[in-house]
Formats: C-alpha cells, structure tokens, sequence
C-alpha cells in the first residue's frame, strides 16, 4: 500500500511526464505544470517529487546530451512505467469510484 | 563569444549545490537551474534571474543529503575525542610560551570584555526592578522662552492631581520633592545630629507606583498623616543602632518634627534616585493648593499601559491651551510651555533635562564601551588566529599523517576546533580570576559597585560560556580550515617549509590590531588633553582655598555676627554668603531694561553680601565694588559680568549707573565684572547678574591662607559650635565640586586608559609570539647573510622593516579616524583643546616604538646568533 501510495502533487507531475512523452525533463515538465494548472512549482518541490517517483518505480530516466544553454550538463529524460500507468489509472478508478458514489442530491445547491 | 559576455548563474550557489547534492542528481538539476537562469534573464534582467535561482537553491535544501555528514561524525569517537584531547596538552606543554601568550592573550581580553559587560549591563538595568517599570513615565517641563528653550525635570503640584482627574491613561500619580537638592537639611534625634542629602517628600502613592518594600510598617498608611517619615535601613542603623525606630520622632532643620511610621530597604544602586528619608508630602505647604506657577517636584505617573502615553502625549499641548490663563501669570506672554512625559527606565540614560535628582550616564557611553569590549576582544581573537596559522608548519607533518591514514577533512576541521575550544576555555578560567582580582579598582574607578558572582548569578556563567564559545569559533575556524586544506603528499615530501599562505590576511589582521590600539591611545591622550585644560582653565576666579560651608534661614539672620567672628581669625582672609557658589549656578531671572519693560532676558544670578568680589578674586573692569553703604540702600546696586552688559547692548563704561530690573527689583549698575565660569566647560559664560539679599544666602564661602587648612578649620568648627548648635559643622573645599563637574569625563578618561593600556598590550603579545616564528623560520636565511658579510645591524632593521611598515599603515589610518570621533567627542564643550598633530604624532609613535621594542628582542637574539649554529644542519 505504501509503495503505490500516489500524492497528489506525484500524480500531477506524473501526468504531466505522460503528457510530455519523449521532451519530459525537469524544465519542461516545470513550464508544463506552470502553463497548464497556472500554479508555479520549485526547483525542489520537482525534483523531489522526481526522485519519489523513481524510487517507487514509476518513472525511469534516461541521459540526454550536453547542451550549452545548460552550462554543458546532460538532461535527464523521463518516461512514465508500467507500474506508474497502473498507479495512475489506480487513482483515477478511486476517484470516478467515489464520483459514482456521490448521490446527485448531494451538489444540489438551488 | 556571447557565451562569455552573458551573465552566468552566481558559481557559490552552484558550488554550494555540487558540495550538497548527490553527484548522480546534481548534473541534471544544475542544467535545469541553469536553462531556467537564462529564461529568466531573457524575461526581466540580471537580478531577478540571480534571485529566482537562489531561491530554487534553498528550495533543494531539502534534497541535500544531511544523513551523510551524520554518518560521518560517527567516526568523532569517545577515543578518538581522547586521543585529540592529549595530543592538545602535549602541544600546550610543548610550545608553552606561544600556549602561554594565546591564554593570557584571550584571557586579558575576556577579563576586560567582562568588566565591561558587567558595566554595560548594570547601566542598562536602572529602574528596570520596579514591577510596573514600563508603565512609569516621568512629566518634565519643557520652556521655550524667546528661542532659549530649557528642559526641567521638574513640574508644578497642580499637574499630579489634575492629570490623574482629567485623563483616563493615568492610573495614579505621585509628587517627589527632594529637599536636600537645594541645600542640605540637617536631621536630630536626641543628641545625634546629621547633615542629610537625602532628604525627600512623597505623595503616600509612592508605593503604589514605585516597587520598594518597608521592613517595618505598613506601606498603604506610612504617608497619610502630615508630619510622618519613612527612613531607610541604613538611617535606622546610623540614628537608632539596634533600637526600633517605629514611632520615634526626628527633627528636621531644628524646624519640625516627624514621627517615623516605618523602615524601607535602602534603595538599590540601580535607582535614579536614592531617597534616605521619606516624609508625607501633606506636610509641606506647596500640597495645600494646586499651583500651575512654580515648579520644584518631580512628577511620576502609572498609565494604565505603556501604550497609553501615545494618547496622552498628544492631549497634552490641548491640556495647556486650556490651562494657559493660568500659566500666563507665572510665565510671561512669551513664553511657549510642553510637559514631556520620560519613560522611567529611559532617564539615566538618555535624558536630557537639567537638574534631575542624581546626575545620569549617557547611552553614547554605554555604546562606547561596548564597542571598546567588542574591539579588545577582537584583537585577542586575532592573537589566536595568526599564532595558530604562523605556526602551521610545525603541525603540518602531523596532519599530513593524520590524512594518509585515513583522517577526514572533517574530522581534522574537529580536532583544530577542538584545540581552540581548549584554549578558549583555559583563557575564559584565567579571565575569571583576573577580572576577580580588578574589579575592585574598576569599580573604585568608575564609582559603581558591580559585583561577579557566579553563585548568585548563574546566568553570568551562561553568558561567560556562549561567549566563550563564541570566541572559539571566531577565533579557531580560519586556522582550523587552513589545516583541513593541507596536501599531504606535499607535506611529506617536504615542500611545505613556510606559512607563506594567508600571509596577505595575517598582514591585515596585524594592522587592523594596530589601529585599535592606536585608535584608543589617541582617544586617552585627548582625554587626559581635555581634562588637563579643564584643571588649569583660567576660571576667572580663584577655586584654590575656598571652603564651602551650607547654612540656613537660622544662621543667615545673625549672619553679620558670624561674619565678623570669623574674619577676626588670622588664617582667614575672606568671608561671604552667597545663594550659589559658581560651580554651579541654577538660579534663572528676568532681567528687564526701563526702557523696554515688555521683554526680558533670561540671566543667571546670585544673591550674596557685600564681600562676594574679593573673596571670589573677581576683576572688576567698570565702575566699584560694594562698600558698607551699598547694603542700606533702598534700592538695588547690580554687579554685572561682561557678557550680561554685551547682551544688553552696552560698553562697560557707559553701563554704570544704568537702571535695570531684576525680578521686581528695581536698580542700577553698579560695577561690571570680567567674566568667569559659572558652570562647568561644557557650557558658554551665560549673562550673570549679582545682587544684595540676605534673605537667600544658602551657602557661605571662606577663603583660608595657604598653608595647613586644618587650623582655620578648627578655629572655623569652634566659632560654629558656639553660634550654631543645631548644625552639624560640614564643609566642602571649592575646588573639590569643581572636580566633580568633570567627574563622568574623568571616569572615561581613566577607563580609556586602561583598557587602551590592555588593547596595546595583546596585541603586543601577538605581535611578539608572530616575531617568534618568523625569525625562526628565517633563521637560515640570516646565517647565511651573516656568512656573506651582514652586520647585526643591518639585520635587526631587516626583521623590523616588515613589522614596522604594518604599524605605520595601521597608524596612517588610525590617526584621522581617532581625530574625526575625537573631535566630535570634544564639541561637547564649549571651551576644549583641539586635536592637535602632536598628540597624534607622540601616539603613533608609542604604538611604533612598542612595536620595535616587542619586536626587537627576537630580531636581536637572531642576529646574535653564531650563523654556524643554523647552517650546521644541511
């Protein structure tokens, strides 16, 4: 249960990595979440989430090659595993799940 | 080519990624960073970009990996702890003089860091053990008469009452009336007769506001009845010894008498003001009425909160408006009133008001000798820092080793630290005792009674402590890091022979030591400049034989019989009563001219008798002194001095015979005075008027032949006992008060001293264990000029040219930084010595010769040297 366990801010960056496919890298993925969700995000915060996610399995990167707008430092690419596809229909499944529960009476506001 | 002109993110913070990141992540964040530097840059400008990626930079704190410096300080061990531990000692034995130099170096320092402290800190408790001390402010009186604006401590009866009816921010109010501040009143129980300064009176919500306690009594009740007093501890001992004094009667001025209702403890040091007799402020007349027009009391309020004295500052000038009716009476139509409300615990240090109950400090002070405590510790800091670094060859082989099998960096940064810790501890041991064993002559010196006690005071050992460490931190980590960096391959190979690195540094801190010393040798000699022209001002009269003694309304009615007894007394010359004597003179007057009877100018006077000029040694320039006749007139003969008759508008000559008034008394100019001091240097000759009425005299002054004082004494004493019974027969030499208006300037002036003296000797100290080392380590070098031909001359200037050029850069910038705060310093006075090129000159050149000579004995003994001894070995 731990180790699948999803946290929300895991599961945006994770979907953003999915969304970006082959050019998922830090900056990237920061300008995605930045364009996208209007919600800025640190360097840290990232790259923390990043290290999380590798570590449970759900990403894998991969070098790239030195570029000079980079200082001459590599980019690490990332790409979404299976184990990450299956945590992220896993979240999605709960949610829908709890959707369905929700009677309509519920949101009903007028 | 772009690449280089366009701004690159700042290299500390990537450093400090690199050192903290692990190597497997850092590349790629570092790219990142430095992609979003230059989509920043692009976007707004350098800043911006430089901060956004400091920003990211604390956000990757938390990605450092902290667990491994933990892991590593596993290695610091109980043995190895142990092991760095003996190694210390047998350093500290080994090379016991430079061990020596570093502990008592550091331990001078602490020791006057200390004193210091203990002297800042009591300063800045004044008035703080009252429990309700933020709520107490303290209404003086600000008057602002034609642009002359004056600032009394005093305030009007009325103000206490009317403010405690009118306004809800004040809580209660007392009246203080010092009655000793005027002229010192004399106190009887039975046969026991004293002369008082202490002497106050007090509204009985005195113990509601103040926080003292009574022994004995009942403090709700004590001042209630007219007639009662509360007496001090010590009073209860010097009148009553063992005996209770509750419900005992004193008598005050051989006038009234007042019953005791109860004993308080001696007012702590650290009160502005010291009261040793408290009476019920019902019994004076002034508590009958509520007067607006004079003003002779202290006023303390209790606001309901420390916030409510905004509110009340500002219906203050609204109150006087109203009140102005009045005022005008008492004041004069010119005359613009402000009441300013003081909080307690800001008036030792920062008021500005004359006539406060006992003289105050100044915050400047307070800030000065922190600075100075800072300043000397600093310089034995230095001390440290440049002996341990001197002397890094000797222990480079043993880091070197240390490193070879297997020592961390940190681990080497610990052991150095250690050492310092060590001796820091040591010097902090040795500071103690030493301050111990100086606190009585600093406290004889600055007139305090500070106290060092540990037991009492545990949190001192807390303070010494922090400082302690702080100190071993300052003064340890630049040579510890220098050791952590040695290479140990070119250690061992034996490259390393000289302490060339950081020689640049060390040169800086010598000649930073340098300018403090010689910073505060030239703050000394300016002082002691200041103090000297104080000693031999031409004051205009002659301080020199004059004996000042207090006497009363009793004393002054049959004063011309007295007068005449004691100028019948050979070792007597002179004799005359006066209202003020001219150390100080606080009597304000409205001097008027006949033909402008509208305005007035504000003068100082003094009532006296006839003989006032020659008794004085005054100088008459126009017109005659008083004869016998002049005390009959019906009207007023004025002695002016020369700066009233200029602010009149007149030449000496033409004034005589002018008719003037002073305070509704109408009369003439009858002769001009040339001016002398009536106050002390620090301000201008105001205009003074001298007048003839016997119904103010508060003092007589008795001028004595040269020669043994005590004969015309005692002739003094046996008049009085006859004439005077009632009085104790107490006097005071002139020349004496005057000494004492210098006497916060004379206390600076002896504190600059000493710890000048103690600046200058650390960091000799230092100066002498760096000369040490580095005639050692030339030591080759000297044999072998010596084999080539060089006299011991022309060594010794060798190994002092490099010392000496460090002091004159240190002396080139200390002596306009010491004129420019000097002379600031100085325009406190209005009569003072200028900076001279001398003083800074006769400085300069005692820090010099001090160097040479601390110098001096290592170049000698090197030069002396048999050059076979040092080149016998290679």
């Amino acid at each position: 249960m731990k180790g699948t366990y999803l946290g929300e801010l895991e599961e945006i960056v994770l979907l953003a990595v999915a969304a970006l496919y082959d050019e998922a890298y830090g900056v990237s993925v920061k300008q995605e979440l930045e364009t996208r969700m209007g919600r800025g995000i640190s360097v840290g915060a990232l790259h923390t989430a990043f290290k999380r996610l590798e570590d449970k399995g759900f990403l894998q990167s991969r070098l790239g090659e030195a570029t000079a707008e980079r200082g001459g430092k590599r980019k690490r690419f990332f790409r979404v595993t299976v184990y990450g596809h299956r945590a992220l229909t896993e979240a999605r499944d709960l949610r829908s799940k709890l959707w369905d529960a929700v009677p309509p009476v519920a949101f009903d506001f007028s | 080519m772009t690449q280089q002109q366009s701004p690159r993110p700042p290299s500390w913070m990537e450093k400090f990624l690199l050192w903290g990141l692990e190597t497997d992540i850092a590349e790629d964040i570092l790219g990142d960073l430095h992609e979003l530097f230059r989509l920043h840059l692009q976007e707004k400008n350098n800043l911006y970009a430089r901060w956004k990626y400091f920003l990211s930079m604390l956000s990757l704190l938390r990605l450092f990996r902290f667990k491994f410096f933990f892991d590593s300080l596993t290695f610091i061990n109980l043995a190895m702890i142990q092991h760095y531990f003996i190694i210390a000692l047998r350093n500290l034995r080994k090379h016991l003089s430079y061990s020596l130099i570093n502990i008592l170096g550091l331990g001078t320092g602490l020791a006057a860091c200390l004193l210091l402290l203990l002297f800042v800190r009591h300063e800045m408790s004044y008035d703080r053990f009252h429990k309700n001390h933020d709520r107490i402010f303290r209404v003086s009186m600000e008057v602002n008469s034609g642009g002359t604006i004056r600032h009394v401590s005093v305030s009007p009866t009325a103000l206490s009452p009317v403010f405690q009816r009118e306004f809800p921010e004040v809580e209660k109010g007392v009246r203080i009336f010092s009655s000793g501040k005027f002229s010192p009143d004399v106190v009887r129980y039975e046969s026991k007769i004293f002369q008082e300064m202490g002497f106050f009176f007090a509204d009985s919500s005195f113990f509601d506001i103040f926080s003292f306690s009574l022994t004995a009594g009942d403090l709700r009740t004590a001042l209630r009845r007219p007639s009662t007093v509360i007496i001090s501890q010590s009073m209860a001992h010097k009148y009553f010894g063992t005996e209770n004094p509750v419900g005992k009667i004193l008598n005050l001025n051989n006038n009234r008498d007042y019953e005791i209702t109860g004993v308080m403890q001696d007012m702590p040091p650290n009160s502005h003001f010291h009261a040793d007799f408290l009476a019920s402020f019902s019994t004076l007349n002034a508590a009958k009425e509520e007067i607006w027009g004079s003003a002779n009391y202290q006023t303390y309020l209790l606001l309901q909160s420390p916030e409510a004295v905004y509110s009340l500052r500002e219906k203050i000038p609204a109150f006087i408006q109203r009140i102005q009716q009045q005022l005008s009476g008492a004041l004069g139509p010119e005359t613009k009133l402000l009441y300013r409300l003081t909080p307690l615990t800001d008036i030792h240090l920062y008021s500005d008001a004359e006539n406060e109950l006992e003289p105050g400090s100044d915050i400047r002070y307070v800030y000065a000798f922190s600075a100075i405590a800072l300043l000397i510790l600093l310089i034995a800091c230095i001390n440290y820092m440049n002996l341990a670094t001197a002397r890094s060859v000797d222990r480079a082989r043993e880091v070197g080793l240390r490193k070879v099998v297997g020592a961390y960096k940190s681990q080497i940064f610990a052991q150095f630290m250690g050492e310092s810790v060590m001796i820091t501890f040591l010097a902090v041991i040795f500071s103690v005792v030493f301050a111990k064993l100086i606190l009585p002559t600093f406290n004889a010196l600055i007139h305090r009674d500070l106290s060092l006690n540990f037991i009492q005071e545990p949190s001192l050992l807390l303070m010494l402590a922090i400082i302690g460490l702080i100190v071993s931190l300052v003064a340890g980590i630049w040579p510890a890091l220098i050791f952590t960096k040695f290479e140990p391959v070119a250690i061992l190979r034996g490259k390393y022979r000289t302490a060339s690195g950081g020689s640049l540094l060390r040169k800086s801190l010598v000649v930073f030591q340098f300018v403090i010393s010689v910073f505060l040798i030239v703050c000394t000699f300016v002082v002691y400049n200041q103090l000297q022209l104080i000693r031999q001002t031409r004051l205009g009269y002659d301080k020199d034989q004059l004996v000042v003694i207090p006497i009363d309304r009793d004393i002054a009615e049959k004063w011309e019989a007295i007068k005449g007894m004691f100028k019948s007394v050979k070792e007597i010359e002179q004799v005359s009563a006066v209202s003020e004597n001219p150390t100080k003179v606080d009597g304000t007057y409205n001097l008027f001219k006949p033909s402008n009877e509208e305005n007035s100018d504000l003068v100082q006077a003094i009532a006296s008798d006839i003989d006032l000029v020659q008794t004085l040694g005054l100088e008459i320039i126009a017109g005659t002194n008083y004869t016998p006749a002049s005390a009959l007139r019906e009207d007023f003969p004025f002695i002016l001095n020369q700066t009233a008759i200029k602010m009149l508008g007149w030449e000496p000559q033409e004034a005589i015979g002018k008719p003037i008034n002073l305070n509704r008394r109408a009369g003439f100019v009858q002769a001009v005075v040339r001016d002398f001091h009536i106050a002390s240097l620090h301000s201008q000759i105001s205009p003074l008027v001298i007048f003839l009425s016997p119904f103010d005299y508060n003092e007589t002054l008795v001028r004595i032949t040269p020669g043994d004082p005590q004969k015309a004494l005692a002739h003094l004493e046996k008049i009085w006992k006859e004439q005077a019974p009632h009085r104790p027969f107490e006097y005071h030499f002139l020349d004496e008060t005057y000494q004492q208006l210098y006497q916060s300037e004379q206390q600076i002036g002896k504190a600059f001293g000493i710890f000048a003296a103690l600046a200058i000797l650390i960091a000799c100290m230092g100066l002498f264990g760096l000369a040490s080392f580095t005639t050692v380590q030339r030591a080759k070098e000297i044999g072998i000029r010596k084999v080539l031909g060089a006299t011991v001359m022309n060594i010794l200037t060798l190994l002092s040219k490099e010392f000496s050029r460090l002091v004159i850069i240190a002396v080139v910038i200390a002596l306009p930084l010491a004129a420019w705060v000097m002379d600031s310093w100085l325009s406190n006075f209005a009569y003072r010595v200028n900076v001279s090129i001398f003083t800074l000159l006769i400085a300069g050149g005692l820090a010099l010769l001090l160097a040479w000579l601390t110098v001096g004995y290592h170049s000698l003994r090197t030069a002396l040297t048999n050059p076979a001894e040092t080149l016998k070995d290679e």
